[in-house]
């Protein structure tokens, strides 16, 4: 206060002090606002007392109810921040990198040259990849969201019958889809053993039949559960 | 990026620019499990805060920039006040409507997420205050200053609010209820919040305050500002209706005074020198 009187008398403007402290402002105010900085206070001296740093124990004088959810907490283990987004990987993200690996391996080890890569083209195989891992994303979205529902389920909401319906539609659509999922799979590694034949044997055109049709099975994949979510949603 | 890392604060504010949600964390598992965003809190709050009150009061020092000497501090102390007051005030009520929607949001998450949002219009404002200082610095008339500072703070407040509602959980019935019902309350804390720490923009020769006394509030004055428009002038005060204006109810009918009747001064007669 000695401070704040020294420096607006420096500065030429001493009657300010005096109208901040000369009684303009409504006890209302005066009261709340005491009030707001001693509950302030008091969570800063909690806060510093559990072992909160100086910049948090300094805001919560100043904006307490934002920090609320901090009283009783010990400090943070760590005061870096992490800025990872957030990753959704299904729950058969290992699997299908295992599988496009093997296949991968074994175009390398078969075939040497560019021989391999006239038969299944690394492009191919990528795209293949990307649509297998968003199959799996959509499976792992549709894990969360009945994990979620069934969580407030069994909390304090009581869910109605029509949505319990749409959740068993759902439950069914991601089962066909795993299920799905798990065949195409299998197709890979048996495309694996049919590279082996072909390497032996010298037939292409099964090799390139199965990919085709594994193609068209992971594209049928992905219509498929868009119609199958539009009638859960209807 | 996966790795932890002490990120600057002016890394943190790239990424309230670009990406706020990324601050939040994975907002989905915090809905179960509260403590890593308690941990978050903990760790963004004093960051975000800062930047905030850095922010804001860059903005008040170009509204102050209008009258200039204490305006200066004057408005580069109140523009924080003003960005904070209504979200300090409002986030129980904000919470209060997501549970009527079925939406659980935790006190944390939400604290998070107003921090975020407040810091990025704070932000956000601060990029605005060049263009409005230059704006100010051709001496506009001080109706049109006030028009460009609430345009501004509409402009920068719109992306802030969208970054809030955007942290909240979705799901719940209503969800849109919710969401109309945050923004009108916060929308009314704000107008009254401005209210009650105003002057920012003082004219060139008015006198300098800190705060004005307190007159009813914002409705109030808009209703008085609508009645001069129609041509019913009641003057400038505004009546007091709260509980904070009663006391500053003016006790005559200004509608009821008949202006002064001026008398014509009669010619001073000068007396021809002789």
């Amino acid at each position: 206060m000695i401070a704040l009187a020294l420096a607006l008398d420096l500065l030429g403007e001493p009657r300010v002090l005096a109208e901040l402290t000369s009684g303009r402002v409504p006890s209302l105010w005066a009261t709340l606002s005491l009030g707001y900085l001693g509950i302030g206070a008091a969570m800063a001296w909690h806060l510093g007392r559990r072992g909160h740093g100086l910049g948090t124990a300094t805001s919560a004088l100043a904006c307490w109810p934002l920090l609320l959810g901090l009283v009783g907490r010990p400090p943070p283990p760590t005061s870096e921040l992490s800025l990872a987004r957030p990753t959704f990987a299904g729950p058969n993200h290992a699997r299908i990198d295992g599988c496009m690996a093997t296949l991968r391996q074994g175009l390398q080890e078969d075939f040497d040259g560019p021989a391999g890569a006239r038969l299944i083209d690394a492009a191919q195989l990528a795209k293949l990849a990307h649509s297998l891992h968003r199959a799996d994303h959509r499976i792992a979205r549709v894990d969360r969201l009945l994990h979620e529902t069934q969580a407030q389920g069994s909390g304090r909401v009581e869910l109605d019958p029509t949505l319990l319906a749409a959740l068993g539609n759902l439950r069914g659509a991601r089962d066909h889809a795993h299920a799905e999922l798990e065949a195409v799979l299998s197709g890979l590694l048996s495309l694996r053993v049919q590279l082996g034949l072909f390497a032996l044997a010298g037939e292409s055109e099964p090799v390139r039949e199965r990919l085709a049709e594994l193609e068209a099975r992971v594209a049928a994949l992905a219509e498929l559960s868009s119609v199958e979510l539009a009638q859960v949603q209807s | 990026m996966s790795a932890a890392r002490q990120t600057s604060s002016l890394a943190l504010v790239g990424v309230l620019l670009r990406e706020p949600a990324l601050l939040l964390g994975d907002a989905s598992a915090g809905a179960h499990d509260d403590d890593p965003l308690r941990d978050r809190l903990a760790v963004l709050a004093p960051r975000l805060l800062g930047i905030t009150v850095f922010g804001a009061a860059i903005f008040g020092l170009v509204l102050g920039s209008y009258r200039g000497d204490l305006q200066y501090a004057y408005a580069a102390i109140k523009t924080p006040m003003l960005l904070l007051i209504p979200v300090l005030i409002g986030l129980p009520a904000i919470r209060a409507f997501h549970d009527a929607c079925e939406i659980s949001v935790s006190w944390s998450h939400l604290a998070l997420a107003s921090l975020v949002s407040i810091a990025r219009t704070a932000v956000l404002a601060a990029a605005c205050g060049p263009i409005l200082w230059l704006y100010l610095s051709m001496h506009p008339d001080y109706h049109r200053a006030v028009l460009a500072m609430a345009a501004c703070l509409c402009l920068v407040g719109l992306p802030g609010l969208m970054t809030l509602l955007d942290s909240l959980p979705r799901g719940g019935r209503n969800r849109p209820l919710a969401s109309f019902a945050s923004v009108a309350v916060l929308g009314v804390l704000l107008a009254q919040s401005g209210w009650l720490l105003r002057p920012f923009v003082v004219r060139p020769r008015a006198e300098i305050s800190f705060l004005r006394d307190v007159e009813a509030d914002v409705f109030s004055s808009l209703a008085s500002t609508g009645s001069s428009a129609r041509g019913h002038y009641r003057g400038w005060d505004a009546r007091g209706a709260g509980l904070l204006g009663r006391e500053r109810q003016p006790s005559h009918d200004a509608t009821s005074v008949e202006p002064p009747m001026v008398q014509p001064a009669e010619p001073a007669v000068e007396e021809s020198p002789r």
